[in-house]
């Protein structure tokens, strides 16, 4: 039999080019069965439904394509699924954050000019505390409830974590009776939820899906043995962020900083471990790990006997079907829970209502201490019966669910910044999201290593680049804004907190930038009739502001051109003709030590940063800059 | 957007190629086969509408001559409502409404305009010579319309004879002469041809 291979045209995407082509090959291979190609003809309504069926599956071919993918795609499950396969988590509702005042009262040891706060009475007060809005006292009609995200604690005080205490009340001798202690902390609305979920036979990559659909957070899962279970981003991530409290105890070294560096960080291997997952039914779902061994990773090395026919237990055969991810079953993606019964909390709520008004939150409802006053054997009941909590602010943050487009968007940028350090952007971007409790960094700058190239003998002060090393160049601010080298301890918390998103090939080395403080000196000449003292004052202070700390960047270089551009703007300025950066290094007089020979690293007008990278810094802006009004 | 209106092959006298397919479809459920298509099948006046059944098994009678595909394609015209061919949506006429409006003499000619206008625009190779509608005589709800007409073709005048109720619309075959008015009696005594 003969066969013709017919030329059939695969590009057609719509009715009309569906039916132009079905009539041409109609033509064109069925010349004496069929001819007749106008509309009324009963033969072409076949065609055109032929046509029709093809521009509806094209179309759907399309469509599928598009909701494949995030930035085209409408409907809202896929908008879902795709943003959470990018790594976003899309929020039901956002909750609104509030900074609570807390108010202590503690007795006075002491009188007259030796009288003090005892602080033998200061309260911990545990992080979880929940307060509500007062319904009398002008706040919504329905208590909105609060949650504190951290720990008050009345025992401490430092720059980062400051403690106001003010005389409360005096006696008719005029001696202090009662200080009044006074913290800040977070606090963010939502109702805690508690719910139980019993688990029998270990099922792996088993999920609950907890019944509310407006799940803000999971707060913690802890099960009927009293472990925690952890959620993370991925069930492959094994390690979680711990911070402990910088303290001898924990590290004797360290715990020198502790004013600055109250907490350590550390990272912890978690077995038990969860995510969550946003269902199409605004549902949230928790999925478990399938390790059901609860050996960890390491401890497990595959041979032959432990895969396929070992692990007795499991019964298995090689005839079984092996999971090429998990074949030993080990904790490899967290542990599947077995026989245990999981205690969830989460909290719902969140949206606009809870951006509450400013001194509304009065109420606490439920506080729980950590205190050890109890060891001196004092009576605390009063002093626990004394605190109080306001918000001196409104409530803010609080909104509904997110938007189709803002969730597409919002992945879109959450897939860019991802939870790994690739360049020198992300590097710097992470250094400065390390949080504060483990020590601030105030200004970053990363620059591949270099090394003396002792090959070269001609020129051995050559250097050459080392490819697999990077220099993170750091400094930090002290008490009064002001430069200086980050601690250990804050250096030790960055190089952890860097580890989980650095790349394994990178090294880092955590240096400190070289401090080079300035002075500015300069001349200028007023507009007629100005005051020269307000000339100097309006200049001075223009210069304070270029020369900010907050402004300031490791080895970025001074325009002398541009200050003077700066100066010249002002209103009562006719010009400047001199304007000088000077070297300040005297260590008696605060300064930092470091010699830069300015004018030599002044080229065109412009003061070059050190090859070292340094920054430059006017330490003390009311003495390390000064004018002189000139006459023209 | 001017309207391509496809050609018909040429009359062929050899019946070797089929020009398209027929109305109703499947009548008689048999069709034209390689073996009988010279010896079963007539052109002529006489024979349209009759059934030229021929043995065999089949979904669709296949036409040989532009004349007879015509017929088919005037019959396919009046027998779609406007809207229902899909990306065609001015295509038909639109009779079936037309059974719902007040019956005074208006409406006749309004039917007529509705079918002289479509067949004008759909089917330029049908030349309507005449319509008469008339209310039916055996059925409350129902009108008669008789079309004569003829083809670009050539030939005689033919007729074809349509009864429009709230039910449906039920077309005779197409018939030359007074065999037309025959045709007419039988639907209304049927109720269906």
């Amino acid at each position: 039999m003969n066969v013709v291979n017919k030329d059939v045209k695969y590009l057609n995407k719509d009715f009309g080019q569906f039916r132009q082509n079905l009539i041409t090959f109609a033509k064109q291979y069925f010349p004496c069965t069929y001819n007749d190609f106008n509309e009324s003809s009963p033969g072409m309504m076949f065609i055109e439904m032929a046509s029709y069926v093809g521009d509806v599956l094209s179309f759907y071919t399309d469509q599928t394509f598009r909701e494949s993918m995030l930035t085209q795609a409408v409907e809202d499950a896929n908008v879902l699924s795709l943003s959470q396969m990018f790594g976003y988590k899309p929020k039901l509702s956002s909750p609104s954050i509030v900074d609570l005042d807390v108010y202590q009262l503690v007795p006075a040891i002491g009188t007259g000019i030796n009288a003090r706060p005892d602080m033998r009475y200061a309260l911990v007060i545990d992080e979880g505390m929940i307060v509500e809005t007062d319904t009398t006292s002008g706040g919504p009609a329905e208590p909105v409830k609060f949650r504190t995200l951290s720990k008050v604690d009345f025992t401490f005080s430092s720059s980062l974590d400051l403690m106001d205490v003010s005389v409360y009340e005096i006696d008719n001798t005029g001696d202090v009776q009662f200080y009044l202690l006074k913290k800040s902390v977070q606090a963010v609305s939502g109702q805690v939820i508690t719910k139980t979920f019993p688990f029998t036979t270990p099922k792996p990559y088993d999920k609950i899906a907890l019944p509310e659909t407006n799940v803000l957070d999971i707060i913690s899962i802890t099960d009927d043995d009293g472990y925690i279970w952890y959620q993370v981003d991925y069930l492959a991530q094994d390690t979680i962020f711990e911070d402990i409290i910088n303290i001898p105890y924990n590290d004797q070294e360290l715990a020198a900083y502790r004013s600055t560096t109250p907490y350590i960080l550390k990272l912890k291997t978690v077995p038990r471990r969860f995510v969550t997952r946003l269902r199409q039914d605004n549902r949230t779902e928790i999925q478990f790990g399938s390790g059901i061994s609860a050996y960890s990773d390491m401890e497990i090395i595959p041979n032959p006997k432990n895969v396929g026919l070992g692990l007795d237990y499991l019964k298995r055969t090689t005839l079984d079907n092996l999971d090429p991810t998990n074949f030993l079953y080990t904790s490899t993606y967290g542990l599947a829970p077995s026989n245990v019964t999981l205690t969830v909390q989460y909290s719902i709520g969140g949206g606009i209502k809870d951006n509450v008004g400013l001194n509304t939150i009065t109420k606490i409802t439920d506080i729980t201490y950590n205190t050890s006053a109890e060891i001196y054997g004092l009576d605390l009941t009063s002093t626990k019966a004394s605190v109080a909590i306001t918000n001196p602010a409104p409530a803010t943050g609080g909104k509904s669910k997110e938007s189709v487009d803002n969730i597409r968007q919002n992945a879109l940028a959450a897939f860019a910044a991802q939870n790994r350090a690739i360049t020198r952007e992300d590097y710097i971007a992470r250094t400065y999201a390390m949080p504060n409790r483990y020590g601030s960094i105030a200004k970053a700058y990363i620059i591949g290593d270099s090394q003396v190239d002792t090959s070269d003998v001609t020129y051995p002060r050559d250097t050459i680049s080392n490819p697999l090393a990077l220099n993170l160049y750091v400094l930090a601010y002290d008490g009064n804004k002001n430069l200086t080298v980050a601690n250990p301890a804050t250096k030790e918390n960055l190089r952890t907190y860097l580890s989980n998103y650095r790349m394994l090939t990178d090294a880092i080395n955590i240096k400190d930038a070289y401090i080079v403080n300035i002075g500015i000196e300069f001349e200028v000449i007023p507009v007629p009739n100005a005051n020269s003292n307000e000339v100097i004052l309006t200049c001075i202070n223009r210069l304070k502001e270029l020369f900010e700390p907050d402004r300031m960047q490791i080895n970025a270089g001074i325009s002398i051109s541009n200050i003077i551009s700066e100066l010249d703007v002002l209103y009562n300025v006719q010009s400047v003709p001199r304007l000088e950066i000077v070297n300040l290094f005297d260590m008696n007089k605060g300064y930092s030590g470091n010699v830069y020979d300015i004018q030599g690293a002044t080229k065109n007008n412009i003061v070059y940063p050190s090859l070292d990278p340094c920054i430059f810094e006017v330490k003390y802006p009311n003495v390390d800059i000064k004018g002189r009004v000139v006459k023209p | 957007m001017a309207r391509q209106v496809y050609r018909y092959a040429p009359f062929v006298a050899t019946n070797e190629c089929a020009c398209g397919i027929k109305l109703p479809f499947n009548k008689g459920g048999t069709a034209v086969t390689e073996t009988n298509i010279n010896s079963g099948f007539s052109s002529g006046d006489s024979t349209y509408g009759a059934d030229s059944k021929i043995d065999g098994p089949g979904v669709f009678e296949q036409t040989y001559t532009t004349r007879e595909q015509s017929i088919s394609n005037f019959k396919n015209l009046l027998l779609t409502q406007r809207g229902e061919r899909f990306m065609q949506p001015e295509f038909g006429t639109n009779l079936q409404a037309f059974i719902f409006e007040q019956d005074v003499n208006a409406l006749y000619d309004r039917i007529t305009d509705e079918i002289n206008s479509s067949a004008e625009y759909w089917t330029p190779y049908i030349r309507i010579i005449s319509i008469d509608v008339t209310r039916s005589t055996t059925r409350e709800y129902g009108i008669n319309i008789r079309i004569v007409f003829t083809t670009q073709e050539g030939g005689g005048n033919l007729t074809i004879n349509v009864l429009a109720n709230e039910n449906d619309i039920i077309l005779s075959n197409v018939e030359g002469g007074d065999n037309a008015r025959y045709q007419l009696a039988a639907i209304n005594n049927r109720g269906r041809f």
